[in-house]
């Protein structure tokens, strides 16, 4: 047997008789295939030279990849976006291991039709469903190596999922672990099962599963006739081998190159707003499980994954008859095949259908399994939704408080999330009525109260209003430039008033203290462009240097709008004037519009001005301001009366009452409402620069007492039974804050030290999400801008897309240094009162850095700049394509040289 | 392995099957070019890439006195393959006006070892092989091969900021190595 080869050259004889290279070499070739090599059976070879490419494209990313959370990201994109042909060692990597599991799941299915697990070769099949096991297990441990998003979150619910195993779940999950939570234990605990036991394991098994189907010969055809007539497994079946292997290599090198692995942007666990989903091997699983709830979740997490690996594992036993040819058992058949159609269906709705739940997976130890097991009952039909229940739940919006915390369209806190496109989440109603009712049960930690007393049908009807009331935020805006808002007054069949403003009633017209109402807003709102006086001397219009005509409220020609004209004008915009529809409620539009027909002449007669007798006024605007003196109330003397000292008298602004008045702040809940340097609800205004507003002080304590004094509408509670002395602590605080967070602009001449954000690879996906949550209200659907900011010498927000020029970079690193600290620390645009200022999102931890990595991801794309472009490709992905397929193209010629010239040398 | 007899070579020509083996050689051999060519390029390439320059603000520049030679500090960002990292670097700063001065790398040319000032004398003296540098950096006496290493700076607004970079040491030329 071991007797070299004479033929052979001095050297390898001398090594035959040292080393049985021959020998090893004849053992894993000298085969007999009963009834010739076949395309059929590459599958098993295919699937070994897998093995091979995992095994070496896994130890070449060992080079760069260190396994800690706060690095493991970061090397893994270095060698993605940096490394010369990294991208092609990571992507065949993660594309041969995708590979892997279809070869080994398809050769599993031929192994089956062909009967080819049959005695003797019952154990060599399940040598094979072990390796199956082995590579689904590799396939979820390396998910969980990038500790990114999708990684992180894959370990989490998987990990939660063992933690359902009867009896031993919790201690299964800690060890999984290496933890109660999800953290370095665990990433060290995939790394070593990823890159040692598992591998060990899976080649000892591969080592097995080769020796037994060398010892037992190939099963070859099924029917014996057949099987008569036979080839060598070298080279008739290894050729064809070749040529499959050679095709899937070069799959595998186009998907790396045009389909990379996604970026799943750095792992963020405070970001809750992430729906995991699991990688396409798991979804069938992930498919049953929604069909378990309750008590029988554990049949879906343990149960049917259990029975399927038992099946799998008893397949031969089950199948014993001697014949092999499917036709002569089709039971076997049959139920083999609904098992594969079923995982093939499951898999397709799982790979199309959102995730059930949204809300993140609890974090502690025994835990329950998270979405995938709640049920998603079918919505009710669409005619739940009436008018009538769209106002209910309206009106339930605002006064059960969800508005103080949550923002709808354009008003509401931030405290909770945006609920504005609560409707394209894809969450049921059913969630959203145990979000309501029960909160707790989906998030056990959260802030969020229970809506004890509301009665189901009221929470129907708040549904109803959140998934299917429009909406005035800024992302419809664009698309219904016209669209009323949902309080704004109906003409018939709900028709929007703007169709006939004509015909629409002020419904503030002459009541009492609404033009004194209108002043206040008038100030903030209007009079930077319009003057004080309304004659469109505001300082702002002055910075338009005369390009933009500001209209003079005083004029005659006013007096031709009907109310319901300027109405439209005011909450829609007109030419270069912005529209207020998302800044000011509908009140305080009416209100405004009584007060400008207070300066100029009314409507019905025309010509003659108004009764106005202008008042010294010496606000930050310090213009003359019209006061209607005759007819102006109690209320009006209490609110600009004493405009006259502004400043605070010094009496009262110690530094103590300052911190009272902080204190207070908080604990009296106006923080829930009102910013102060970046922290607190936007549902009120940011009163970060209340000191330089140039309200007096009785001003804002009849705002406090009596707020319904300036703004009968108001949402603003008054308090008052609050001791006078607590009102002038808080006072003094509002009128000694001062915008603490520095800006862009201001930070700009400091040298600014990178923050962790920008060095992350965000994902651009994750970054759109957070970007409709966070900055769309602001920056417009997509980035394109066109938000108001009253008050801003621009007028607008500043659109994102595209970004200001001095921001852009072609090179996304320099792009991200560039608009990373706007992010991280807020800006305040130029103007002389802007409404709308950045936020600081980093500086006060807004946002996490995962999260404005992301942003920034989202921002670079809407600019057309990756952020995940490969900075150091060493040859391009198109051009190393064209040239894998130049050389296949090259053996193919060569092939069909030889193949010509064998047969010429044949006949 | 007794299928050595078993293996029926009459019924094919020799041609095809030689074809075949020669066939599956050619067809293997554009996958290890394909595979090898990123194994070998991600193990080799890029070895040699350098950082790029970035200036750091030096602080203490505004009260250092003029005319006399400061070991200034700085912190600079380090980036080693993914890993960024503050490093405390210095330097040595001859400030001759608010705007305009002269800076040093601290590392002898000679064979790498940290000089000193020594006022006394108004020399710099390298304690490891006494080679002695005058002010402005000249080679006094001692083995060094060339004058001390500036470093490029530049001053905005009376704050000094410098480019890092470290030369070989024991040659003539100033070779950039990092």
């Amino acid at each position: 047997m071991m007797e070299p080869d004479r033929s052979a050259s001095g050297f390898r004889q001398w090594l035959e008789a040292r080393l049985p290279i021959a020998a090893v070499v004849r053992w894993g070739t000298d085969e007999e295939i009963p009834g010739g090599a076949r395309f059929f059976y590459t599958l098993g070879s295919v699937a070994l030279f897998l093995v091979g490419l995992e095994v070496v494209t896994g130890l070449w990313q060992l080079l760069y990849y260190v396994p800690t959370v706060d690095h493991a990201y970061a090397s893994v994109m270095y060698l993605r976006l940096q490394v010369p042909l990294g991208w092609l060692v990571h992507g065949l990597h993660y594309w041969g291991a995708n590979a892997f599991i279809v070869v080994i799941g398809l050769h599993a299915v031929r192994v089956f039709v062909w009967g080819a697990y049959k005695k003797p070769r019952e154990l060599v099949w399940i040598v094979g469903v072990v390796l199956l096991l082995l590579a689904s297990a590799a396939s979820l441990s390396g998910a969980i190596l990038p500790w990114d998003m999708r990684g992180y979150w894959a370990g989490e619910v998987a990990t939660s999922i063992a933690g359902t195993v009867p009896g031993v779940g919790g201690f299964l999950q800690a060890f999984l672990r290496g933890g109660l939570s999800m953290g370095q234990g665990s990433l060290s605990r995939s790394f070593a099962a990823h890159v040692g036991f598992l591998p060990a394991l899976l080649l000892l098994f591969v080592g097995l599963h080769l020796a037994a189907f060398r010892a037992f010969g190939s099963a070859g055809s099924w029917n014996p006739a057949g099987a008569r007539k036979t080839s060598p497994f070298w080279p008739d079946q290894v050729f064809k081998d070749a040529v499959v292997v050679a095709m899937v290599f070069f799959l595998l090198v186009c998907l790396s190159a045009f389909r990379p692995p996604p970026i799943g942007g750095p792992a963020d666990p405070l970001d809750g707003s992430f729906i995991p989903k699991p990688e396409w091997n798991f979804l069938f699983l992930y498919e049953i499980l929604k069909v378990f709830s309750g008590p029988l979740e554990r049949i879906g997490t343990v149960g049917v994954p259990l029975a399927l690996i038992v099946l799998l594992f008893s397949a031969p036993f089950i199948d014993r008859g001697e014949a092999r040819n499917p036709r002569r058992r089709p039971g076997i058949i049959a139920a083999g095949l609904i098992l594969i159609v079923g995982f093939v269906v499951a898999t397709i709705i799982g790979s199309a259908s959102a995730p059930g739940v949204q809300a993140p997976p609890a974090r502690t130890a025994g835990a329950a399994a998270p979405d995938p097991a709640r049920p998603r009952p079918e919505d009710p039909p669409p005619a739940a939704q009436s008018a009538d229940s769209l106002e209910s739940g309206r009106r339930l919006y605002t006064s059960a408080g969800c508005i103080a915390c949550h923002t709808f369209g354009s008003t509401g806190g931030t405290i909770g999330p945006d609920l504005s496109f609560e409707a394209r989440k894809g969450r049921s109603r059913l969630w959203l009525h145990v979000q309501i009712a029960q909160p707790e049960r989906h998030n056990p930690t959260t802030r969020m109260p229970a809506a004890r007393g509301l009665t189901s049908r009221q929470i129907d009807n708040i549904i109803d209003f959140i998934l299917h009331a429009p909406q005035s935020g800024a992302a419809e805006r664009e698309e219904s430039s016209r669209a009323p808002l949902p309080t704004a007054p109906k003409g018939p069949e709900g028709a929007p008033s703007t169709i006939f403003p004509g015909t629409v009633r002020n419904p503030t017209a002459g009541v009492r203290g609404s033009v004194e109402a209108g002043l206040a807003v008038y100030r903030g709102e209007c009079a930077p462009c319009h003057g004080v006086s309304g004659k469109g001397d505001g300082p702002a219009s002055l910075a338009f240097g005369g390009g933009v005509k500001v209209s003079d409220l005083t004029a005659p020609v006013m007096a031709g709008y009907s109310d319901g004209a300027l109405y439209d004008i005011i909450s829609g915009g007109r030419g270069s004037m912005p529209a207020f529809r998302s800044i000011l409620s509908e009140t305080q539009t009416w209100q405004v519009i009584d007060y400008v027909r207070a300066l100029g002449p009314s409507p019905t007669s025309t010509g003659a001005p108004a009764p106005l007798r202008v008042a010294p006024d010496t606000t930050r605007n310090a213009g003359p301001a019209p006061a209607r003196t005759p007819a102006a109330g109690e209320d009006l003397i209490a609110a600009s009366g004493t405009t006259g000292s502004p400043a605070p008298s010094p009496a009262v602004s110690t530094s103590a009452s300052v911190g009272k008045g902080e204190m207070l702040f908080t604990s009296l809940g106006c923080i829930a409402c009102h910013r102060i340097n970046g922290r607190g609800g936007t549902t009120g205004p940011d009163l970060s620069n209340e000191g330089q507003s140039g309200r007096s002080r009785s001003w804002l304590e009849v705002q406090i007492v009596r707020s319904a004094a300036h703004d009968p509408g108001t949402l603003m509670p008054a308090y008052p039974n609050l001791p006078k002395e607590n009102v002038d602590d808080i006072v003094t605080y509002l009128l000694a804050a001062r915008p603490k967070i520095p800006t862009a602009r201001s930070g700009a001449a400091t040298p600014y030290l990178p923050s962790p954000a920008v060095d992350m690879i965000g994902d651009s996906r994750r970054g759109n999400v957070l970007y409709d949550m966070s900055c769309r209200p602001c920056h417009g659907d997509g980035g394109r801008g066109g938000v108001p900011n009253p008050g801003s010498f621009a007028g607008t927000v500043p659109a994102l897309a595209p970004v200001a020029r001095a921001l852009f970079d072609a090179d996304p690193a320099a792009f991200a240094r560039r608009i990373d600290p706007v992010l991280q620390r807020g800006s305040t645009p130029t103007g002389p009162g802007p409404a709308l200022r950045m936020p600081a999102f980093g500086v006060t931890r807004s946002l996490t850095q995962e999260q404005i990595a992301n942003i920034e991801a989202y921002v670079l794309k809407i600019n057309g700049v990756n952020r995940a472009r490969i900075v150091n490709p060493g040859v391009r992905p198109g051009r190393f394509v064209a040239a894998t397929a130049g050389l296949f193209a090259a053996a193919l010629i060569l092939c069909l040289v030889l193949g010509a010239r064998a047969r010429k040398g044949a006949s | 392995m007794n299928d050595q007899e078993a293996r029926p070579r009459r019924d094919d020509p020799v041609g095809r099957r030689e074809f075949l083996k020669r066939a599956t050689v050619i067809i293997a051999a554009p996958i290890v070019v394909a595979l090898g060519w990123p194994l070998v390029e991600s193990l080799f390439g890029g070895l040699a890439r350098k950082t790029e320059g970035v200036f750091s603000m030096v602080s203490g520049f505004a009260s250092a006195p003029l005319g006399q030679p400061v070991k200034l500090h700085f912190l600079r960002s380090r980036t080693d393959l993914f890993l960024r990292q503050g490093v405390v670097e210095d330097v040595w700063v001859v400030k001759h006006s608010p705007a305009s001065a002269t800076v040093f790398s601290p590392i002898c040319p000679h064979l790498g070892c940290r000089f000193e000032w020594v006022p006394a004398q108004r020399q710099f003296v390298c304690p490891c092989h006494r080679s002695v540098f005058s002010e402005d950096g000249a080679v006094l006496s001692g083995p060094a091969p060339r004058p001390l290493d500036p470093l490029p700076f530049r001053i905005n607004d009376g704050m000094l900021w410098v480019e890092w970079e470290r030369f070989k040491p024991g040659v003539l030329k100033m070779i950039r190595v990092g």
